[in-house]
């Protein structure tokens, strides 16, 4: 059997692909592309007022994730417990000072 | 004196200026000359109705937005069918992924959802005693090369001559033969044992 002859029948199975009925969209195909582009045209013009940060989804949660914690961080820092400072003038910052002692400070008395 | 073909430019480049200045009745004259065209070159590669009509929407809202940046050096109908093919081939990818994604997520129990592939496509222009052959013929297309896939489409189904497939592929008509033939050889390959059982029963 030669080349051709065994080609052949090969081409007449894919050339039915040919004489297949086209097919065709659903009704209203031009209703239903028209309603999907109006709705492309305004996202992109409310996209367009949004600064380029804010248009993806990630930049925006990220910026919003970022500012929350800034917020806490300040929040926990106003709020902190303020520490007991020493009156230099008493006894006590003296006693600290020099590093002294109860039983030291008055074991010459 | 002007062919057929520089008529059919001429109002084809009177069309493009229309879509460019935004005409509607250009847009709506255009979706109803080229529907056709796009749906069936899609729902070739996609092989599912729904998904193709999707695609092909698409194409026409690309072609809405880009009509600006199309540049005349290839017919309208070569663009069409170039965007239709990558965005065919790019959502078979997409598929692609996620059906591994979702088989990955099942192995670790977050998503026990596991994609499965499309039942059988069966082409709505089939008779129905061709419904068997045209069904395995199509699993076998499917199974093919993303451009070989492209190449055998658009000459088997969409008729397209070498020539043409060459522009809407961006490539040499040389490129294109060796494509569809080794399209046609996987495919013998593939559809060899049905054929087979066919004549021998």
């Amino acid at each position: 059997m030669n080349r051709n002859s065994e080609d052949q029948p090969w081409e007449d199975r894919f050339r039915k692909l040919k004489k297949l009925d086209r097919a065709q969209p659903r009704p209203y195909f031009y209703t239903r592309l028209e309603a999907r582009l109006k709705a492309r045209i305004e996202q992109s013009e409310a996209a367009a007022v949004l600064p380029w940060w804010l248009q993806k989804p990630a930049y925006a949660l990220g910026t919003l994730g970022l500012l929350i914690a800034m917020n806490v961080a300040v929040a926990l820092w106003q709020n902190r417990p303020a520490v007991p400072e020493t009156d230099p003038g008493t006894y006590e910052a003296f006693v600290q000072d020099y590093q002294l002692n109860h039983q030291n400070a008055f074991v010459d008395e | 004196m002007f062919t057929f073909n520089d008529t059919a430019r001429l109002q084809e480049s009177e069309l493009i200026a229309e879509l460019r200045a935004g005409r509607e009745s250009a847009f709506r004259m255009l979706v109803e000359m080229h529907q056709d065209k796009v749906y069936n070159t899609a729902l070739a590669i996609v092989q599912h109705p729904e998904e193709a009509e999707d695609m092909a929407q698409e194409v026409f809202v690309e072609v809405y937005q880009t009509i600006g940046q199309f540049r005349e050096e290839a017919r309208l109908t070569t663009w069409l069918y170039r965007i239709t093919t990558t965005k065919a081939l790019a959502h078979l990818r997409k598929r692609k992924a996620q059906k591994r994604f979702s088989r990955l997520t099942s192995l670790f129990g977050i998503n026990n959802e596991v994609l499965h592939d499309p039942p059988d496509f069966h082409h709505p222009g089939v008779a129905l005693e061709q419904q068997e052959e045209m069904s395995t013929l199509f699993r076998a297309i499917n199974r093919l090369a993303d451009a070989q896939k492209v190449a055998f489409v658009l000459h088997y189904i969409e008729d397209q001559s070498h020539r043409e497939i060459a522009e809407v592929m961006q490539g040499t008509v040389s490129a294109v033969e060796s494509l569809l033939h080794r399209a046609k050889q996987n495919l013998r390959k593939q559809l060899t044992p049905f054929y087979q059982e066919r004549k021998n029963p």
